[in-house]
């Protein structure tokens, strides 16, 4: 496995980890009537606003823990550890490919969402579907990244 | 449109030119190793620019690198 399909497995994988601790511990704050739910606007701003940059934080140190295993790797197989973070026209054109996949997906998430007020469910269900999709939208993202690395353009 | 399939000759090239590494030709262009794997096994058709670049470390104009499967060529005519 490259180096450039072993970073987008790791996304995958912080990605799942981040996103389902945090759902859980606020799924267990709501369970405990801590926080106020009356208000779904403010519940939901309140808890996407701090999920922003606990999840920028905890990529970043997993980014660094992953950087640092790699490199590691590359020194004791031998090869130059430079050669690691370089990107080149590839990598940019499957990252253009990821993204325009990954957009495709997340305007179906919100449509799917709007479909959940047209149907007159909770208001939590519209924040819950774009949360959702939007976890689903890096995960495809990232299997689709893996896929053109493999199989080739 | 389908896609054209364009074979090349990077890796007999590579190996009359000093039996040069994947390694040292991805560094002559600027780019990564598995990119030179990609372009040799035909799963990646590189931009021109980089094109143009092979072509100056080998010294060889760009058919005498990238070519097209004369299957393909023939279909391609075909359907003009």
């Amino acid at each position: 496995m490259s180096y450039q399909e072993t970073k987008s497995l790791t996304n995958i994988i912080s990605t799942i980890l981040i996103t389902g601790i945090y759902a859980l511990v606020v799924y267990q704050r709501y369970l405990n009537g801590i926080g106020d739910t009356s208000d779904v606007l403010r519940f939901w701003s309140i808890t996407i606003l701090i999920f922003i940059p606990i999840s920028i934080v905890a990529r970043i140190i997993i980014l660094i823990i992953f950087s640092i295993i790699a490199t590691i790797v590359q020194t004791a197989k031998g090869e130059e550890v430079d050669e690691l973070d370089l990107t080149d026209e590839r990598d940019k054109l499957i990252e253009l490919k990821a993204t325009k996949i990954s957009m495709m997906i997340f305007a179906l998430g919100f449509v799917l969402a709007l479909v959940t007020q047209a149907v007159n469910m909770s208001e939590h269900m519209f924040f819950i579907t774009m949360m959702v999709s939007g976890v689903f939208t890096e995960v495809v993202s990232d299997l689709a990244t893996i896929v053109y690395y493999r199989k080739g353009l | 449109m389908k896609k054209l399939l364009i074979n090349n000759n990077v890796r007999t090239l590579r190996f009359l030119h000093n039996e040069m590494t994947q390694k040292d030709l991805a560094q002559a262009v600027g780019v990564s190793r598995q990119t030179i794997v990609a372009i040799e096994k035909g799963q990646y058709s590189p931009t021109l620019e980089l094109c143009f670049k092979l072509a100056l470390v080998f010294d060889k104009t760009l058919d005498e690198i990238f070519f097209l499967d004369p299957s393909e060529k023939k279909e391609y005519n075909e359907t003009l």
